[in-house]
């Protein structure tokens, strides 16, 4: 048992002990009340029995009054009048009763004597007796009988005539007279405990239902809620707690002779009768009214009803809660939360035009820091120009981190949901860093297990953004070793897959205390970071809210010197269809031998080897490797192609290839030789020393499988060997368009950013004009037959989007297509681009690559043709 | 509380000294029993024995029976103790079967009228079977047979001879057993007793002067 409970339990019988005592004490009162009275009346007949029986004491014709009366007035005084007095001044205490007792019993000797012995006056003892045990005190009954003894057995002894009604009495006479005594005693004392124990038990349920008012109480009296039980035939009031009457503006002298719908209105109806109503309709409800109080005042309530009885009638038990200050709050709040949308919404539009007033100039800065590193610069003035495009690149990154941080906060992130590919989302990335991995130094490795499916939906550029931020992070925070990407299929959902992206560099790594934090925004992992690497600390900030978007969690793990392992996962949806599957040439039990100095490499190929069923061996030297292949052959089992790392510590990729085929046992193995980016220039020397294909690292999963499956089906290309493929060919600036027939119009109102483009465009082949603003572009348009317009969206005057409404308003038979070109980047640009009538959009800083491919799209080529 | 509340007198008498209390108490007691000694002594102290004759008077004007004992009681009308000697009568006479002639002699002065004497004790005297109710006027036969107490019993034999005198109540006003009765109806039943003479509780039949 609980302490509480103890004490709740010694408390109940604390108040039990006193209300039994108390009853006991009314009683002992009210009782010796009663005997003052009935011994001022036993004192009264006595007297007047005296003077009826015995008036006078006669000598002759002479008289005196009576002895019995002196003795009725005087004895029956003395005998009476103390019980009396006590009774009156001391009722209840134990010696006031026990004297009643004793006097009772010895009026009861008196009047014996006054009416000359009659054995009827005896039975006053007997119905004395009866009367004491009223008091429900047994000891009374005895100090009663003590007193009987006594004078009985002084009776007995000295005048035994005048009890007994014999001249002489025996002992057995004097038990028998007792014997009839203890008999009533015995039932009468019986009587007094069985009393006793009832009123005992009436105390404990007295007490116990006191408990119960108390709980009953402390809950429904305190209540800070208006609580009411009515009578569903007559509206009364049945039951009400303090705070009712003050909800309701009702006076507690009131409340009895109140009706709830005299007093109370929902709406136009008594308040009763709507609660009635809904307690039948739907019973046990909680439901909101406005309510009219007796004063006038109405007050907004939350009510929670239900039927229930009341003393054998139906009645509706209601919980009233004022909350006319809550809705005044939420008011309030809705007011404020509209007053934060206007706000938010001005914020938008602010940062969409800092960011246009940014990208404007930066467009500038870095088109003209591009087309100044293509001509003829001293070597300080070609690092100056560097710096230049470098410290642009930097600046614009910062700015996309800001208004992607400010779009996340706005809730205005797009997000678009299309097919998506895992592997070519990470290897797309990975492309695109090489060549910074590739300058440090580092290894850039990806895997991407095999369970990992292709065919998901989800957005693959909000996955490279994230990818890119956290491999960007491990590369700039590494200085040697190696960077590896991994990606994984944690949970396989029937309509989803969750992928596990895992990005474990070999860098400073960060300490535990900050990498709590180090997903909140503007925070680094200290501030000399961030005057060591830049950034403004909120691309982590950024992942972790994309990631979220994209049902995920992000940690990290990480010890600081050792490198650290950055983590996120992602709940792609599964698409219906199957994705195109790969054509396979069948590598079963190919025999392959792996040579990287890198273990990570070594232990990513081979199981990439391994998952298409190649027998696939790792050595981590160029001996080994020479060791290995020579063993194969001497087995009867050569290998069947050799895959070398470029750059190995000893023996480099490019002497072990030398050695193998200087070698006649093993000179017929095909190799492929794995190198970074800078060593693509290498590539007639590689020829030379009999790699039959190259890949630059990191190497796509794709690209590796098909140049093995070339190698081992004997397709092999010698020329091919030495040239970089993929890269190579999506390089945009080896592609010039040379289309000069193509004619281009450029509406752009920043005089740098005109010229820029037009730049650009005569770099591309491509014949253009430039106008200042949207009414030149109407004009422009009308009098010269354009191709294709590249239209600034913000310019004086008229804008991009009414020159372009009014071109297509006055364009007849032929099309233009319309290029937007604009430095906004708010969500919804495009669309506003395209209702106005635009047909593509380009982002500011526009580059040149993007500029390229936006023109071939939308110039056919028989245009060119034509001119 | 309120019960506190109505304790407070007792709370009051609680102040008292319990000495007080015990000394009260046996005040009180004493009192008591004070009061019922005396009205005990009262009811058993005797009158005077008188001096009956041991011969039948000649004078009397009471009819001797000479055929059975003849049994006399005088008795005060208003004396109240008288009553149990009238009682104890009844139960004497229901007892004798006949075999005893009684008189109940009233006293009665001449200043005072009949019906002073013909009272309730008059009336239960008289629906006594067997027993003769007459006025004794100036109580002179009390005085021919030398009584002076109400409630006085002689008993004369046939011979006129006197077998018995005293009361047949043993004290004043209280019925029940007693030695005269006893004895009377000892010498009905064995023409012997064990005593004759018994102590007479009751009011003078005349003044003390007259006595």
């Amino acid at each position: 048992m609980s302490p509480t409970a103890i004490n709740v339990v010694e408390l109940t019988r604390r108040r039990t002990q006193e209300i039994f005592q108390q009853g006991r004490t009314g009683i002992f009162v009210h009782t010796d009340r009663l005997f003052a009275v009935l011994m001022a009346l036993q004192w009264v007949f006595g007297i007047a029995a005296a003077f009826w029986i015995s008036p006078r004491a006669w000598s002759g014709t002479q008289s005196s009054i009576h002895i019995h009366v002196w003795a009725a007035l005087f004895l029956g005084g003395i005998i009476s009048g103390p019980a009396i007095a006590l009774a009156v001044f001391a009722p209840g205490r134990t010696l006031t009763r026990h004297v009643i007792a004793a006097a009772q019993m010895l009026t009861s000797a008196l009047l014996i004597h006054l009416t000359g012995g009659r054995i009827e006056t005896h039975f006053h003892v007997f119905g004395s007796l009866a009367f004491l045990a009223i008091y429900r005190d047994w000891p009374v009954l005895v100090s009663a009988t003590i007193v009987v003894a006594v004078d009985h057995g002084l009776r007995g002894v000295f005048w035994p005539q005048s009890v007994y009604g014999v001249l002489t009495s025996s002992s057995w006479r004097f038990l028998e007279h007792a014997g009839w005594v203890v008999f009533e005693d015995a039932v009468l004392i019986l009587s007094c405990i069985r009393g006793r124990q009832m009123m005992w038990s009436f105390a404990e349920r007295t007490a116990e239902f006191e408990a119960s008012e108390d709980r009953y109480h402390a809950v429904v009296r305190q209540m800070a809620d208006g609580v009411f039980v009515f009578d569903v035939e007559t509206g009364s009031i049945l039951e009400h707690n303090p705070a009712f009457l003050q909800l309701a503006g009702i006076a507690r002298r009131d409340i009895e002779a109140t009706r709830v719908g005299d007093v109370l209105m929902a709406g136009d109806e008594p308040f009763d009768e709507v609660m009635v109503r809904l307690s039948r309709e739907l019973g046990s409800i909680s439901t909101e009214r406005q309510i009219k109080r007796p004063d006038g005042s109405t007050i907004d309530v939350a009510c929670s009803l239900s039927s229930t009885m009341y003393a054998g009638n139906r009645a509706v038990c209601v919980v009233l809660r004022d909350i006319t200050e809550r809705r005044r709050i939420d008011a309030e709040l809705a007011h404020a939360r509209d007053a934060a949308l206007e706000s938010a919404k001005l914020k938008s539009e602010f940062l969409a035009n800092m960011s246009h007033e940014i990208r404007t100039p930066m467009n500038g800065v870095v088109g003209m820091s591009g087309l100044l590193l293509e001509t003829s610069l001293t070597p300080q003035q070609r690092d100056f120009a560097e710096t230049i495009q470098v410290s642009a690149d930097a600046l614009l990154t910062i700015v996309n981190d800001i208004l992607d941080f400010s779009k996340v906060e706005a809730g205005k992130l797009d997000f678009d949901v299309i097919d998506l590919d895992p592997r070519a989302a990470v290897e797309g990335t990975l492309d695109l860093l090489a060549e910074q991995a590739s300058a440090k130094g580092l290894e850039l490795v990806s895997l991407v297990e095999t369970e990992v499916p292709s065919n998901l939906l989800g957005d693959p550029g909000r996955l490279r953004q994230v990818l890119m931020n956290l491999i960007g992070n491990a590369l700039k925070f590494t200085e040697r070793g190696e960077v590896v990407v991994r990606a994984s299929l944690e949970r396989d959902l029937p309509d989803a897959s969750v992928i596990r992206f895992e990005v474990t560099d070999t860098g400073i790594g960060i300490a535990p205390s900050v990498q709590a934090r180090l997903f909140e925004a503007f925070t680094q992992a200290d501030g000399s970071t961030t005057r060591k690497y830049g950034g403004t600390g909120l691309g982590l900030a950024i992942a972790k809210r994309l990631v979220e978007i994209m049902g995920g969690q992000i940690g990290v793990n990480s010890t600081p010197g050792t490198g650290s392992t950055f983590w996120f996962t992602a709940r792609l949806t599964k698409q219906h269809t199957l994705g195109p599957s790969t054509p396979q040439v069948a590598l079963d039990s190919r025999r392959v031998l792996i040579v990287d100095d890198n273990e990570t490499n070594r232990r990513i190929l081979k199981y990439q080897l391994s998952a298409w069923r190649i027998d696939a061996h790792a050595v981590a030297s160029g001996p080994e490797a020479l060791d290995a292949l020579r063993a194969a052959v001497a087995e009867g089992r050569p290998f069947e192609l050799a895959v070398l790392d470029r750059q190995m510590p000893g023996m480099d990729g490019v002497t072990l290839a030398r050695k193998i085929k200087g070698d006649r046992a093993i000179s017929s193995t095909p190799l492929i030789m794995m190198t970074s980016l800078g060593d693509i220039g290498d590539g007639p020397e590689l020829m030379r020393s009999g790699i039959a294909e190259c890949l630059t690292k990191p190497v796509k999963h794709g690209v590796l499988r098909d140049s093995i499956a070339r190698m081992v089906s004997s397709e092999r290309t010698a020329t091919a060997a030495a040239a970089p493929q993929d890269q190579s060919s999506e390089k945009p600036e080896l592609m010039r368009a040379m289309r000069p027939g193509i004619r281009v119009l450029v509406a752009e109102d920043n005089p740098v950013n005109r010229k820029l483009a037009l730049v650009q465009l005569q770099q591309l082949g491509y014949t253009a004009d430039a106008v200042a603003n949207g009414a030149e572009a109407i004009h422009a348009v009308e009098r010269i037959p354009y191709d294709i317009v590249l239209m600034d969206c913000q310019m004086p005057e008229v804008d991009g989007y009414e020159a372009t409404r009014e071109i297509r308003r006055r364009e007849k038979d032929r099309h233009i297509p319309i290029i937007a070109m604009t430095a906004h980047a708010m969500t919804g640009d495009r669309e506003k681009c395209l209702d106005a009538g635009m047909d593509d959009y380009i982002r500011k800083p526009v580059d040149r690559t993007a500029l390229a491919a936006m023109l071939a799209a939308w110039t056919p080529a028989e245009c060119g043709a034509a001119v | 509380l309120q019960s506190q509340e109505k304790l407070s007198p007792a709370s009051k008498a609680k102040r008292v000294p319990r000495s007080v209390w015990v000394g009260l108490a046996i005040v009180w007691l004493a009192a008591v029993l004070g009061g019922f000694w005396r009205i005990g002594t009262y009811a058993n102290v005797a009158g005077p024995a008188g001096a009956p004759p041991d011969a039948w008077p000649v004078a009397s004007a009471i009819a001797r029976d000479a055929g059975a004992p003849t049994l006399l009681v005088f008795a005060h009308p208003q004396c109240p103790c008288s009553h149990a000697t009238v009682g104890e009568l009844a139960r004497l006479m229901a007892h004798s079967q006949g075999r005893l002639r009684a008189h109940v002699l009233m006293y009665r002065p001449v200043s005072e009228p009949i019906s002073w004497a013909q009272g309730d004790m008059w009336r239960l005297a008289a629906a006594i079977p067997g027993v003769s109710v007459s006025l004794d006027v100036d109580g002179v036969e009390s005085k021919r047979f030398g009584v002076a107490v109400s409630g006085h019993t002689l008993v004369y034999d046939e011979h006129g001879r006197l077998i018995f005198s005293g009361g047949i109540t043993a004290s004043r006003g209280h019925e029940g057993d007693n030695d005269g009765r006893l004895a009377i109806v000892s010498f009905l039943e064995t023409h012997a007793m064990a005593i004759s003479r018994t102590p007479v509780f009751g009011c003078f039949l005349r003044p003390a002067d007259e006595s």
